[in-house]
């Protein structure tokens, strides 16, 4: 068979795609649009990582100090009275579920309602 | 006309969050893009790589995405670059200049081809060179729009028709040496 221009295109018109791998669709989409949502967005990612490099700052700097300071802290019954009771109400109020896990998804589907 | 509004109102859905918007857009686009990637660069796992590689891409910079733009010339266009990177990393391991294949002798697999027309073609495309094979990929899929190929690979369209008058000489000189006996 002759090509001659018209001929050409409508053979590249009708040549097939090459066929893809079965996986890559649900690979593609699983590293996009299926992703699973995560846990912490970046805001507190951020913040606790900011929140724990200050401590460790603290704790490398006063480490001799504040070693002395705990000991002396938890050989106070009073204070250690107060720490109890602070975790029990901690305790209680997640089994009263007052209080909210930090949660991805449910995050943003509030954000989405919002108008 | 009515496939770009509906990618373009996609795109929008996917930016407000809608997961199932980019999936239906990777349904859309994953083929054509691996088939460029394929045709481009003659390797089922690199063209598998570049092709997610390029919706990745997309995924992540959604926002920087124009609005006046096509999403078929956008994803085409970073999926092409993705395949330059990796065809500009073979050169330099191999230390040498791919070979440009138009004026060399038909290797025994191009000799040995099939009587099926679709194969030939393919074929002698496979056989062109770099340039015009990814010029001649990107007027299959685009629907023959120069613009938009010129697009995708960053060229002036003067030179985009150029490589496309070029690549169809060169397709259809192949084509009829391999009829004859």
């Amino acid at each position: 068979m002759k090509y001659d221009d018209a001929s050409l295109d409508r053979a590249l018109s009708a040549l097939p795609l090459e066929e893809a791998p079965a996986s890559l669709r649900s690979a593609i989409l699983a590293r996009t649009a299926y992703r699973p949502a995560p846990i912490l967005s970046v805001a507190e990612i951020v913040a606790i990582a900011s929140i724990a490099a200050v401590l460790s700052w603290i704790a490398l700097t006063m480490g001799s100090q504040i070693g002395s300071a705990i000991a002396a802290a938890f050989s106070n019954l009073a204070l250690l009275a107060w720490l109890a009771a602070g975790a029990t109400a901690a305790v209680a109020l997640e089994f009263l579920t007052l209080s909210q896990p930090l949660y991805a998804p449910q995050r943003r589907a509030r954000d989405r309602a919002k108008p | 006309m009515w496939e770009e509004e509906q990618d373009g109102a996609l795109v929008a859905a996917a930016l407000r969050g809608d997961g199932e918007a980019f999936a239906e857009l990777v349904r859309r686009y994953d083929r054509p893009v691996y088939h460029l990637a394929y045709r481009t660069l003659h390797d089922a796992e690199e063209a598998r790589d570049v092709t997610q590689e390029a919706f990745f891409k997309a995924y992540r910079s959604l926002r920087t995405f124009r609005p006046e733009a096509k999403f078929s010339t956008w994803i085409f266009s970073i999926a092409y670059h993705a395949c330059c990177d990796r065809l500009n990393k073979r050169r330099r391991f191999s230390g040498e200049e791919i070979q440009d294949p138009v004026d060399a002798a038909p290797s025994p697999e191009h000799q040995a081809i099939a009587l099926d027309e679709a194969r030939r073609l393919r074929a002698a495309i496979d056989a062109l060179p770099e340039k015009y094979r990814t010029v001649i990929t990107l007027y299959h899929l685009q629907g023959q729009q120069y613009e938009e190929i010129a697009q995708v690979l960053g060229l002036p369209m003067g030179t985009v028709k150029t490589h496309l008058f070029r690549a169809k000489e060169h397709l259809r000189r192949m084509l009829s040496e391999r009829e004859e006996p």
